[in-house]
């Protein structure tokens, strides 16, 4: 018997190299990663439901009061709070698929960076639903009665619809893959979507109090019935620079998710991280403070 | 070809307070060797350490030439290097078997379509999992899932192979086929098993590597192993006095390992081939600690 407790490791000769396998360049994987996701995001069946709802809702006729302008809550609910839990899904079985290489050579910034383009998707889907919205309303604009009134501009009423439905598509993705890296727990994705969903809810400007700052949060109204008998609406602030803040939104949870990897906490990523939460404030500020100054009643009852 | 691939130099891992591995050092070359231990031993930790999936808190581990305790670079060249199965694997529901190894593969930077998926179906093949390719991974058995987890393992036919138990679920047929594929595969390369099944490393393994309380206990062939436990097995009608461990085989005789030897002729009493398993017992088993404890 050798009661080995120590092999002299220092007196062996230095071992020599082994060859490596081909070694992909980093962008080469990431895109092979990219058209995974990509098709994974495509099969799942939230997804599925989310474009499948969200072109039924483009299909149908306009509103007479208010043509497609309070559609983009469909594509809202139906890519984004979908797409939030099915992304969080996705991050997770990325992860299980990471463990079950035990340790593979691509880090984990380069999966995260894969899901995020896959959000492309959806976002993708919620671009043409915002062009059959645009083209709806040019089919079928909405009554003088209705919203929106008056002479706010076309740029004002684009943004409104990009921002809440197409940025929606793209951030609940995003936000349910930081859900996902950070929170890997099964239930916890469907859990913080119903508290988004119950936050959105109180801050969509029905309460006056609330009306500016309701801007923070990633889906907002921009006007709305009130009174009795009722009158339409403009509710304060920017679209346009609400579009901005939820672009500054979407690269902070791409930053957020690839945090997660300590190798990717590099002075890059520290650099960006800092520049987009100055710019999500200032936009967010800009989108709070300027545009429409005050509250608009539509003086025709609806 | 007989230069140590692996170098693991007096490496400790200590959680909190606990110490998991305490100044282990050793060296693998090409062939298979078994890393045999009780639960909680420090094998897992040890092979979690080779692997680059955990960092130790003192010494070095060189594989390949690269550091595998070193900066992330260094790491990265271990990873691209070696397969692994851990412990533990789990699967993502809805993949099939060769999305699943698929999508591994790309993680091990295979870019190119059409060799990824020749590779994919090479290590299927290999693992017997070929005509299941397309079927999804929850429609299959325990075994399969456990050959599954070995393919990905297989990718690339790394020059380090590390397994975690690869034989906890499958049947004999499987676990047969599974050490004509790793004896073949240790003609070449590095195999590192670890696991509870004395008869694999009896009938796959030229060396054992024995692990108990963060602290290796043996290093050396399987047949200097068994030759630990030579003259203190027996076999007889009745347990041998003082025997650390005893059992009525299927003969209906009594095997008996450790105790006192007779010291006149016995009929009833022979002595026995000593296994693997016998060694193991007589240095690990619970009898023997208590032994042990005693005698400290």
């Amino acid at each position: 018997m050798r009661a080995a407790d120590v092999t002299a490791a220092a007196a062996t000769p230095p071992p020599a190299a082994a060859p490596a396998p081909p070694v992909a360049a980093a962008g080469s994987v990431l895109r092979r990663l990219t058209g995974l996701e990509l098709r994974r995001y495509a099969r799942h069946p939230l997804f599925l439901i989310g474009a499948v709802l969200s072109a039924a809702v483009a299909a149908a006729p306009p509103d007479h009061d208010t043509s497609t302008f309070f559609n983009p809550i469909v594509p809202a609910a139906a890519l984004g709070v979908l797409g939030l839990v099915a992304t969080a899904s996705l991050t997770r079985s990325a992860q299980v698929l990471r463990e079950s290489a035990g340790a593979a050579p691509v880090p984990e910034r380069t999966q995260t960076a894969a899901l995020a383009l896959a959000c492309l998707l959806p976002f993708a889907v919620g671009v043409a639903w915002f062009g059959l919205s645009v083209w709806g309303y040019h089919r079928q604009p909405p009554a003088p009665e209705g919203f929106p009134f008056g002479d706010v501009s076309s740029s004002w009423k684009w943004a409104l619809l990009f921002g809440e439905g197409a940025m929606a598509a793209l951030g609940g993705p995003l936000l349910g893959i930081v859900i996902g890296r950070w929170w890997p727990r099964r239930g916890v994705a469907p859990m913080l979507a119903v508290l988004l969903v119950a936050v959105v809810i109180v801050m969509q400007g029905l309460f006056d109090p609330l009306i500016r700052v309701r801007v923070v949060m990633p889906f907002t109204y921009w006007g709305g019935p009130h009174g009795d008998p009722g009158h339409w609406r403009i509710l304060t602030g920017s679209p346009q620079w609400w579009v901005a803040y939820l672009v500054c939104l979407c690269g902070l949870a791409v930053v957020g998710a690839l945090w997660h990897d300590p190798g990717a906490r590099g002075r890059r990523l520290y650099a960006a991280s800092l520049a987009l939460l100055l710019a999500a404030v200032v936009t967010c500020g800009l989108a709070m403070f300027t545009g429409v100054g005050n509250v608009l009643t539509n003086p025709l009852p609806s | 070809m007989n230069e140590p691939l692996v170098t693991v130099e007096a490496v400790t891992k200590r959680y909190g307070h606990t110490v998991a591995l305490d100044a282990t050092s050793l060296t693998l070359r090409p062939g298979v060797t078994g890393l045999l231990g009780p639960n909680g031993a420090g094998k897992t930790t040890l092979i979690r350490i080779l692997t680059t999936a955990t960092a130790p808190s003192g010494g070095r581990v060189t594989v390949f030439g690269h550091d595998a305790t070193g900066s992330l670079a260094d790491r990265t060249e271990v990873r691209r290097r070696l397969g692994y199965v851990p412990q533990e694997v789990r699967f993502p529901r809805g993949l099939t078997c060769f999305a699943f190894v698929d999508y591994i593969a790309v993680l091990k930077e295979w870019s190119d379509a059409g060799r990824r998926h020749a590779e994919v179906s090479r290590v299927l093949d290999l693992v017997g999992l070929g005509d299941r390719a397309t079927r999804k991974i929850r429609t299959l058995s325990g075994g399969q899932r456990r050959r599954l987890a070995l393919a990905q393992a297989f990718l690339g036919s790394p020059r380090l192979l590390v397994l975690d138990e690869p034989t906890t679920g499958l049947d004999p047929e499987q676990r047969a086929s599974l050490r004509a594929l790793l004896s073949e595969h240790g003609r070449t390369a590095t195999v590192l098993l670890a696991t509870h099944q004395t008869e694999d490393v009896a009938a796959l393994c030229e060396r054992v590597i024995v692990v108990d309380a963060g602290r290796i206990r043996f290093d050396g062939t399987v047949a200097e192993f068994v030759a630990t436990a030579a003259g203190r097995v027996w076999l007889g009608d009745s347990p041998l006095p003082g025997a650390l461990q005893t059992w009525r085989t299927g003969t209906g005789r009594i095997r008996s390992i450790g105790g006192v030897a007779p010291t006149t002729p016995v009929p009833a009493v022979t002595a026995a081939e000593p296994t693997v398993e016998d060694a193991y017992l007589l240095m690990l088993g619970p009898a023997a600690r208590a032994a042990a404890e005693v005698a400290a």
